[in-house]
């Protein structure tokens, strides 16, 4: 049941973007409660980042409404984006400036008073293991390093609606447990998370309920048991998340390729089967 | 307003820290030099013994000037502010209302018009305001014009902006705006070389006609023709004309501006101007539409974009993965090279690098608009009012300026892309000398084009004679393939790019090495020609140009060899380059 406005964090409402007459989202309804994280999938082209750049405030809905903590995006922007803490698809950083300098930019873009930041800084810095490297240039940084100061800076001022774009790209394992485990403390202190992701394991794992949008419309939500249950009526093929998005997304010539490869993948597998690949006696017996 | 000052601020702090030393100590030199020069200029235009009636026209134009250099550096800022912007979606998903945002990327822009203003504008008003004996609130006044005075070349500059990105795809950008700045720096030359013509200097010291001249550049309603009066009331001290010239022009002037800057937040809030967003279908990855990618044997195909007509690179049916065909005997000695120039059937590798290196520089608006830039030169040079109209006798004189250009922009542009070629050619089954001798044919016919089109249309303007045309042009083709055969080769060593700004690097000893060996061939060249036009014989003359025709020949098979080996032993080439990441 979609949670109503009034006890979520994040809201959008009616949320409709065309570019050229061409429409890109349509009438998306979304409402994320505290504690609550919520994964935005869609394959690619599917209107994802607009929905994002919508919902942060970087671009305006040709029609429909946002709000972040019961503020109106469009009337009272500064306080609905105060609460807000973003991840872009690709970090956005001056190179030539150290992790430590942009972050101190980015706190007083929040106007995080100067203690205050500095603790937040290296709280974050070191939880993403980026104590050691924070006076460097970021220009000297690998990528996952990048998106690591991305995190750090969208966290600094402990949003209470997070919004993240492919958090984990770039990060290595041990980053990405960090996150995932970032990601639950903070939604158990009642933040709103909106992650999208490609990778549906994370999605799996780690969202509480899931939202599909394809050509702009969002055409399933609900927690991953929720998607399973409606997966037969769906008539997806399976009650996986996989096979859910696949059978959603995917177009027929897409579904058709990815049948008749599976199916080329079996038929070795027969052959195997009928004998062509077992072990020889000889080599049973060295077995045994 | 307030929101946008703070916004200002903390963005100022940002540029002061991304300032590198070097471009302190440019920004150093150039607060000292050009006041200097500024403040000459006063003297230079004789304003002491300017009569009251010229005053007027004089500023105005003087004052256009300033505005168009302004309008020259808006186009750049604006583009380097706004569009290619990479903190725009940061700043703006911050808590500060998007105008704010917009506004202070806008004042940003405007700063660097008022610079302009502060190095050429107001050493001039300051000499006015000496030479009429004005008073102090006369300085203030005239220091305090400078920020609405930028604001309509930022209006323009922006208003272009979203016009240009609107218009062309995204990735292209970069490249349009280098145009855009090439065409205005062009434009600027050609103002400055009116500026400087023997009909306003030849008059030495005639005010009246300087003011003359530069009362024609701009019309009576410009902002430039309001500041302009305003400047003059007040050196007069006639204060109710002061007071409209000065509000008409300052009224006016923000009044655009605050219209400008709602409709850029419009046009990025709405996702109007960022093309990204309006022109999907454009959105390209850079690697997967590199030509030479596209056409590399062994790479999953892609039918729609690439080039099936050409198959020199393509694996043919059946090809598993073993050396190409077409590719695969090294040609090392100078020998198989002349034997592979003489059968053009051999040299199919060597003209689809060819292919390739022209789709990648004439898709690259960066390097047409070096091109533009020459042709905006020549149009200056012609039409510019003043100067010396009477052939030059020496040709070989004339053309040596752009010769020299020839040979900076060839080395520029093979330098573009090494990084990516070497990266390539070491993942395929073909000798690196060929391709590397495409690319040197390429450049070669590029600067031969480029010399043979300047002297093509200096002769036709009648600037120089030159004797011996045929000689000096055989001359001058060899000498710009094998020039460029070894600027290919310094390329083709260590290619670089910077991973903090994406520009490719060119390894100083290569550099200096093949500008060298440039200039060995030049005088080798150089001798041959005066020797050649000092004999009667036209055997003899034809026997001199083949020798240093020879001599180049070689130089270009050696340097295109060298830079083929290069390219197998390069340590650099593929570490250094951009997106591969690393750490200390």
């Amino acid at each position: 049941m979609l949670p109503t406005h009034a006890e979520s964090l994040l809201v959008a409402q009616s949320l409709y973007k065309e570019y050229d007459r061409h429409p890109v989202v349509r009438d998306l309804n979304l409402a994320i409660r505290p504690g609550e994280v919520y994964g935005l999938l869609g394959p690619n082209g599917s209107g994802k980042s607009t929905t994002i750049r919508m919902l942060t405030g970087i671009l305006e809905p040709t029609s429909g409404n946002v709000s972040v903590s019961g503020h109106d995006m469009r009337r009272e922007p500064e306080k609905a984006k105060a609460s807000l803490g973003y991840v872009p698809d690709e970090p956005v950083l001056y190179e030539k400036l150290t992790a430590l300098e942009f972050l101190d930019f980015v706190g007083e873009l929040y106007s995080l008073p100067k203690s205050s930041r500095r603790a937040a800084m290296n709280d974050t810095l070191r939880m993403l293991d980026l104590e050691n490297r924070a006076g460097d240039r970021i220009e000297s940084y690998s990528r996952g390093m990048k998106q690591k100061v991305a995190i750090s800076a969208a966290l600094l001022h402990n949003p209470r609606v997070l919004i993240m774009d492919e958090p984990i790209t770039g990060l290595d394992p041990i980053a990405v447990r960090v996150l995932k485990g970032m990601l639950r403390k903070m939604a158990r202190s009642g933040a709103a998370i909106l992650l999208s992701t490609h990778i549906l394991e994370v999605a799996e794992r780690l969202c509480d309920r899931i939202g599909i949008l394809v050509d702009g419309f969002l055409i399933a939500e609900g927690t991953m048991a929720e998607l399973s249950a409606k997966a037969p009526e769906m008539s997806v093929g399976g009650t996986t998340l996989e096979d859910i998005f696949v059978g959603l997304a995917a177009g027929e010539e897409h579904k058709d390729i990815i049948a008749s490869l599976e199916a080329e993948e079996k038929e070795p597998a027969k052959q195997a089967g009928n004998g062509d690949l077992r072990p020889t006696g000889q080599e049973r017996n060295v077995g045994t | 307003m307030r929101a946008s000052l703070r916004m200002l601020w903390i963005s100022l702090k940002v540029r002061v820290r991304l300032t590198s030393p070097t471009s302190w100590l440019f920004i150093a030199i150039a607060a000292v030099i050009v006041p200097l020069f500024s403040f000459s200029l006063g003297s230079m235009v004789g304003i002491p013994s300017m009569v009251p009636q010229d005053l007027l026209p004089f500023l105005t134009g003087f004052l256009n000037v300033i505005l168009f250099m302004q309008i020259s550096t808006s186009f750049s800022s604006a583009f380097y502010h706004l569009y290619l912007s990479r903190d725009l979606p940061l700043l703006l998903a911050s808590p500060s209302r998007p105008r704010s945002v917009i506004l202070a990327k806008m004042l940003e822009v405007a700063g660097s018009g008022v610079l302009t203003y502060l190095a050429a504008g107001i050493p001039l008003l300051v000499a006015l305001g000496k030479a009429w004996y004005a008073p102090a609130w006369y300085y203030i006044l005239a220091a305090a014009a400078g920020l609405p005075f930028a604001m309509l070349p930022t209006v323009l500059a922006v208003l272009a902006t979203l016009a240009v990105c609107r218009i062309l795809p995204a990735y292209g950008t970069k490249e349009i705006s280098a145009a855009l700045g090439t065409l205005v720096g062009g434009l600027t030359y050609f103002f400055l070389r009116v500026a400087g013509s023997s009909e306003m200097w030849g008059q030495a010291r005639n005010p009246s006609r300087v003011s003359l001249f530069f009362g024609k550049l701009g019309p009576s309603w410009s902002p430039s023709t309001l500041l302009a009066r305003a400047v003059v009331e007040g050196l007069y001290e006639r204060w109710l004309p002061l007071l409209a010239s000065g509000v008409l022009f300052a009224g006016a002037t923000f009044g655009v501006f605050r219209l400008v800057v709602a409709a850029t937040e419009k046009a990025y809030l709405s996702g109007w101007a960022t093309s990204r967003e309006g022109r999907r279908g454009r959105k390209t990855h850079p690697v997967f539409d590199d030509p030479v990618l596209d056409s590399a044997p062994g790479r999953l195909s892609r039918p729609a974009l690439g080039d099936t007509s050409d198959s020199a690179l393509r694996p043919t049916p059946g090809h598993t993965g073993g050396p190409a065909t077409d590719c695969v005997q090294p040609v090392s000695s100078a020998i198989g090279t002349a034997r592979d120039l003489v059968r053009p059937s051999r040299l199919a590798v060597e003209l689809k690098a060819l292919s390739v290196e022209s789709k990648l520089l004439f898709r690259d608006l960066q390097s047409q608009s070096q091109l533009l830039y020459l042709l905006i030169m020549i149009v200056a040079w012609r039409l510019f009012p003043g100067g010396n109209r009477e052939p030059t006798e020496n040709g070989l004189f004339a053309l040596i300026p752009f010769f020299f250009l020839a040979l900076s922009g060839s080395n520029s542009w093979s330098l573009k892309n090494m990084s990516q070629t070497v990266r390539i050619l070491r993942q395929l089954p073909c000798d690196p000398a060929r391709v590397m001798r495409g690319k040197a044919f390429f450049y070669g016919i590029i600067q031969t084009g480029c010399i043979a089109f300047l002297v093509g249309v200096l002769k036709t303007f009648g600037r120089f004679s030159v004797s011996g045309l045929p000689v000096l042009g055989t001359l001058w083709t060899a000498l710009s393939f094998s020039t460029s055969a070894t600027t290919v080769a310094a390329a083709a060593y260590r290619p670089e790019v910077s991973s903090a700004t994406g520009i490719p690097r060119l390894d100083l000893g290569a550099g200096v090495a093949a500008f060298l060996a440039n200039i060995v061939l030049c005088v080798i060249s150089g001798f041959l020609y005066v020797g050649a036009l000092t004999q009667s014989s036209p055997v003899v003359v034809w026997v001199f140009t083949g020798i240093a025709l020879a001599v180049n020949a070689v130089a270009f098979v050696i340097a295109t060899n060298m830079a083929g080996n290069m390219t197998r032993s390069s340590p650099t080439a593929v570490s250094s380059s951009p997106g591969t990441g690393g750490s200390k």
